[in-house]
């Protein structure tokens, strides 16, 4: 770094142009790695760039005394985060867009083509239709029961908790310490043809019931779209109750005194005031929910049947079974944008800028 | 009180009483406010008067006893069906909503017509000086006007009483006392009957027609802010409201309507006694307020006057405070005029403490501890 | 296939399977790793140690003070063998090594245990390392079937472990009757109670076998095309209830299936516990297949795997494995060594079935590259996952 010298006498004015100009560089090089551009010698080369860069403007910072290291700083500070997020999302998403486009030279080929192949979107589309119906379908519904089942738990807990708050949330926390799979799986022991739950409903005669709601089907309560919906539900509650608990803890319970005070019934206290302002944790637990609900495929796996499939079962057959990546790739894509244009037009809709 | 509701009181509190499992918060409170009245319930924190006022409220359900409202049993009604508004200690403004929509909230419960809701709102907002300010949000106000649209929000239901609840408590000085006055001005303008807690002396004495004292679950006394700070009814209302000097001692003799008592300094005092009938050999208080006391070379007049060690000499603009030691160690404040000092009155010098012999008081009991409370750092903090 | 356990303690095997399943949503990380890890270093000569990655409880272990194969192995030869159970599923685990041997790269594993079908991808594809068979003079007691099979034609990459059937699996619980057709599969009153197996070859197998269509001789789809027409309708009508892997004996017990394609030993097990739960080679015939031993494209210790396949085939050895996993055996005389062990085991047909049952068994057809793409590609449209 002969320049440093130099430089270090015009980077208190140039600090901005020096830090952004060095993380670009750096996140431009860490993609072109993650994603693959270059290989062999030339991606040496690139790592060199990219320590450069690194030691440079750290050399500049220290030689450049405490204005520079002052005007450096937010750009270090920002660095890991922008670096982590060059390497292990902006190179990976490259990768699939690329993926997606690409067609295989033969079956069990291990390179892709980049063929401009768009005909892996419309392949996406025309096979696997229904599957993204039922993700959506599927995810809109056990977002919705999140949002009725989990409301009324967090109110209950914030309200009426008192002091058992922190047991009564850890009860509903602790039994998703156990891993995923294990507790789907479970389900599908709990709601068996001829498990407890099916026995109990046939005893008390509310199978034909639930047959006509068409939540049983043929004696079935496993192995049903509505097993599917319900296991979403249940592993996704904690994503919508927990949010929801925070905005409702958040509210001061005066609030609720004063409404009171101005003449409004408890169920209009809640309306006008307690529910507003809850908004924003209904807000981020339908988000959190919805998107991994849309992408999963482990409840349809051990609670579906052949006809409730998810799209997430049909990328994980196309990457895992199928080798077939570019159609894999594709239908990410496609679910990835799918989620990002429903989550902005939801965020325009009911988005609540004053309220964090 | 009792069954015979008088019409020119708006709140009837016939013995009330509220207990948390052992803990008795408020114990046989029985009192009533007139319409019209600036009522202040003063104490200390954990007195009881939040619990009264929130009993009133109707967010809380005596244990034993009755609220009446206009003469009706309100005991059991729920505080939305209760014709009384709170302003909330920490205001309890809907952060969601504009300052109109909160000012307009009760009306709305009310399902009055927006077109009427419309006008009593801005009218109301006028007369808490925020017209300028309807359409903003709570969080976008200063805590003086936060507390004049808590105060608007509450008064546009015109209720038959207005409860507040410490609502001065999170203002600095300088507002608090603006605020003051401005509520003053505000309850004349409306003619609405306040009640509010405070803990702050000053405010009681400075605001209200009467003031109930509270300590522990009782009411130590009510009156008139003059009545309590002449004639306090206890050892606690005397040291709670403005600063005392309590002198310990024994009935001597009784003199008219004075009684002569020996101090336990060992001075002999006439003072003045109203209600208690004592009898000779009680043990009492003498009560001396610092301002009503003077500092003089020598006791010239028997039973009006004490001697001791003048210990130290503040300079406070039109008032100077004068700290003396008696023989027993008991310190005492006086409040003088700070132009009338004499060459004999000086820091180290031995003199005179003397009284009309109607200023001092008699109370029965003797205090914790002799002497001026104003000196006793962990006494003053209790009363905050 | 899957994995094939000879456990008495159901609480084990389904554990088991479950890990199995665990695996199937591709997070088995220590077998991931496992495919991975391709070190550098050259075996050498002196190599004493040798590595099989085989599907779950496949082998006898060492248990109750009695030596598994892999430790009498190290006794005879003083060989160490790293035994894994990295195999859950053909496809998932060829998704695996794929990145690896299509690339140049070596596998952790030297003998992989492939199904044949896969066996024959392999060698195609030329990621299979032929074998020392002058080092496995015991290869002479290998059954005349396996000999050369239509997978491996010259006989100079594969070696066979274990074989078995697939057939129909009931419970008679649910069912109330015993059945004995493939269209019992079919049949409306069993509807939403019906297993069908992810492994596409013993699913339209057995579906060709019940249309008449023998599936040994299937070379292009139209072949096939009745069977899966058949499969798309009864998913779509609902009368099947899930496409499994192993795990369709956990719904078998339970009473979830009333009837499911099975494997011969995985049915043979359960019913020692569950005597409800039948196996039936149907009327129309059942189909046959086998698991293989090969090595794979740059394999380290080839001499050593030799020695282990030779050991294996050692019909003492072999019996003492087919006592415990229960399926066919591919070594002659297993039969006779098993009837001085377990009398009752040797006269089992699901073990040495005679010549009528074998009549009626189907090896699925070696399919060209491109009609088996097009096979997985419907397969898969109708498993919909």
């Amino acid at each position: 770094m002969t320049t440093a010298v130099t430089a270090s006498r015009r980077i208190s004015t140039n600090a901005d142009r020096v830090g952004l100009g060095a993380m670009l560089v750096a996140a431009v090089c860490l993609i072109a790695l993650g994603a693959r551009w270059v290989s062999g010698p030339a991606a040496s080369v690139l790592l060199l760039v990219l320590a450069l860069v690194l030691i440079g403007v750290l050399v500049l910072a220290l030689r450049g005394g405490p204005e520079a290291r002052r005007l450096l700083a937010p750009y270090g500070l920002l660095k890991p985060g922008m670096l982590w997020l060059a390497l292990f999302f902006l190179a990976p998403v490259w990768s699939l867009l690329r993926i997606s486009l690409s067609t295989k030279p033969s079956r069990f080929s291990v390179d892709y083509n980049f063929t401009w192949a768009f005909e892996n979107y419309s392949n996406a589309f025309k096979d696997f239709g229904t599957q993204f119906q039922h993700a959506f379908v599927y995810a809109a519904i056990a977002t919705v029961l999140t949002v009725l089942i989990g409301y009324p738990l967090a109110y209950v807990i914030a309200f009426r908790g008192g002091r058992y708050k922190n047991i009564l949330l850890g009860m509903v926390v602790i039994p998703f310490f156990t891993s995923y799979l294990i507790r789907t799986i479970a389900w599908s022991t709990i709601l068996a043809d001829r498990g407890f739950v099916v026995r109990t409903f046939d005893a008390v005669g509310l199978v034909q019931v639930l047959e006509w709601l068409h939540i049983m089907d043929n004696g079935k309560l496993l192995n049903t779209p509505a097993a599917v919906i319900g296991g979403l539900t249940y592993n996704f509650l904690p994503f919508m109750l927990l949010p929801i608990y925070v905005s409702l803890e958040k509210i001061d319970t005066n609030l609720v005194d004063a409404a009171g005070d101005l003449y409004s019934s408890a169920a209009r206290a809640f309306r006008k005031v307690v529910l507003p302002l809850s908004v924003p944790g209904v807000f981020a637990g339908t988000l959190l929910t919805f998107i991994p609900a849309a992408g999963d495929f482990v409840n349809a796996q051990f609670l579906g049947n052949p006809n409730t499939t998810m799209i997430g079962n049909s990328i994980q057959d196309q990457f895992l079974k199928q080798n077939n990546y570019p159609v894999a790739s594709a239908m990410s894509a496609v679910l990835m944008f799918s989620i990002a244009s429903l989550v902005l037009i939801y965020t325009k809709i009911f988005g609540t800028e004053d309220l964090a | 009180m009792g069954e015979s509701a008088n019409p020119k009181n708006v709140i009837e509190l016939d013995h009330i009483s509220k207990t948390y499992g052992d803990f008795v918060a408020v114990h046989d409170a029985n009192f009533s406010i007139a319409t019209g009245e600036f009522f202040a319930m003063l104490g200390p924190s954990g007195c009881g008067k939040t619990t009264t006022l929130k009993m009133i409220a109707g967010f809380e359900q005596p244990t034993s006893g009755r609220v009446m409202l206009d003469g009706v049993d309100v005991s059991s009604v729920p505080p939305y069906k209760r014709n009384v508004n709170t302003v909330f200690q920490q205001y309890a403004l809907f952060p969601h909503m504009t300052v109109f929509d909160n000012v307009a909230f009760g009306p709305r419960s009310k399902k009055i017509d927006e077109k009427k809701i419309r006008t009593s709102v801005m009218e109301m907002l006028e007369i808490v000086r925020l017209s300028d300010f309807a359409a903003r949000k709570p969080t976008q106000l200063s805590g003086g006007q936060q507390q004049r649209v808590a105060l608007a929000r509450a008064l546009v239901n015109y209720p038959s009483a207005l409860l507040l609840d410490e609502p001065l408590a999170a203002l600095d000085l300088k507002l608090r006392e603006a605020m003051q006055i401005e509520l003053k001005r505000i309850q004349r303008e409306v003619g609405i009957s306040f009640i509010f807690v405070t803990h702050d002396q000053g405010e009681a004495l400075t605001m209200s027609d009467r003031i109930a004292v509270m300590s522990q679950g009782h009411v130590e006394q009510i009156g008139t802010p003059e009545e309590i700070y002449r004639t306090p009814s206890s050892l606690f209302v005397a040291g709670f409201i403005g600063s005392a000097n309590l002198l310990p001692g024994t009935v001597e003799s009784r003199d008219g309507d004075y009684l002569v008592v020996r101090l336990r300094v060992g001075a002999i005092v006439r003072a003045s006694a109203t209600g208690t009938a004592f009898s000779v050999g009680d043990k009492v208080s003498v009560m001396l307020r610092p301002e009503r006391i003077k500092p003089a070379a020598t006791v010239e007049v028997q039973g009006r006057g004490i001697e001791g060690l003048l210990t130290d000499l503040v300079f406070q603009g039109a008032t100077a405070r004068l700290i003396v030691r008696l023989d027993d160690g008991t310190e005492m404040t006086c409040l003088a005029d700070s132009s009338a000092t004499m060459p004999q009155i000086a820091l180290g010098r031995r003199i005179a403490i003397t009284w009309d012999s109607d200023c001092g008081f008699v109370l029965n009991g003797w205090p914790d501890k002799a002497g001026a409370n104003t000196t006793d750092i962990d006494h003053i903090e209790s009363t905050l | 296939m899957n994995d094939r356990p000879m456990s008495r303690n159901m609480t084990r095997r389904q554990f088991l399977a479950r890990s199995g399943a665990l695996g199937a949503v591709g997070i088995s990380l220590p077998a991931l790793l496992a495919a991975c890890g391709g070190s550098d270093s050259a075996g050498g000569a002196a190599s004493t140690t040798v590595s099989f990655d085989n599907w779950p409880l496949y082998i006898d272990p060492t248990e109750d003070s009695a030596l598994g194969t892999v430790d009498r192995f190290a006794e005879a030869t003083g060989i160490t063998m790293n035994y894994t159970e990295g195999y859950n599923d053909n496809n998932e685990y060829f998704a695996k090594i794929q990145p690896l041997l299509g690339n140049g790269k070596t596998i952790e594993a030297d003998i992989i245990a492939p199904t044949f079908w896969m066996a024959g991808r392999l060698i195609s594809l030329g990621w299979a390392e032929k074998l020392p068979l002058a080092d496995i003079p015991n290869m002479a007691n290998i059954t005349d079937g396996f000999v050369n099979p239509p997978w491996d034609p010259t006989g100079e990459y594969s070696m066979p472990w274990q074989a078995g059937m697939a057939g129909i699996a009931y419970n008679i619980d649910v069912t109330g009757r015993e059945l004995n057709s493939v269209e019992e599969l079919f049949n409306p009153e069993f509807k939403g109670k019906i297993g069908m197996l992810t492994e596409m070859r013993d699913t339209i197998g057995l579906i060709a076998m019940g249309l008449g269509i023998d599936p040994s001789t299937i070379a292009s789809f139209d072949d096939a095309a009745p069977a899966f027409e058949k499969l798309a309708k009864a998913k779509a009508d609902g009368q099947i209830r899930q496409f499994t892997g192993n795990d369709y004996t956990d719904d078998l017990v339970s009473g979830n299936f009333a009837a499911c394609i099975g494997w011969s030993g995985d049915v043979l097990q359960l019913g020692k516990d569950s005597p409800n739960i039948r196996f039936v080679i149907p009327e129309e015939g059942g189909t046959r297949w086998a698991d293989v031993m090969m090595l794979p494209k740059g394999v380290k210790n080839s001499a050593n795997a030799a020695k282990w396949m030779n050991f294996c085939f050692d019909p003492v050895q072999a019996a003492l494995i087919t006592q415990y996993v229960q399926y066919l055996s591919p070594v002659k005389g297993v039969r006779e060594e098993l009837a001085k062990i377990n009398p009752e085991l040797a006269d089992n047909q699901l073990l040495f079935p005679d010549d009528a049952t074998s009549a009626r068994l189907r090896a699925f057809a070696t399919l060209t590259e491109d009609v088996e793409a097009k096979f997985d590609e419907e397969f898969s449209a109708i498993t919909g996952a």
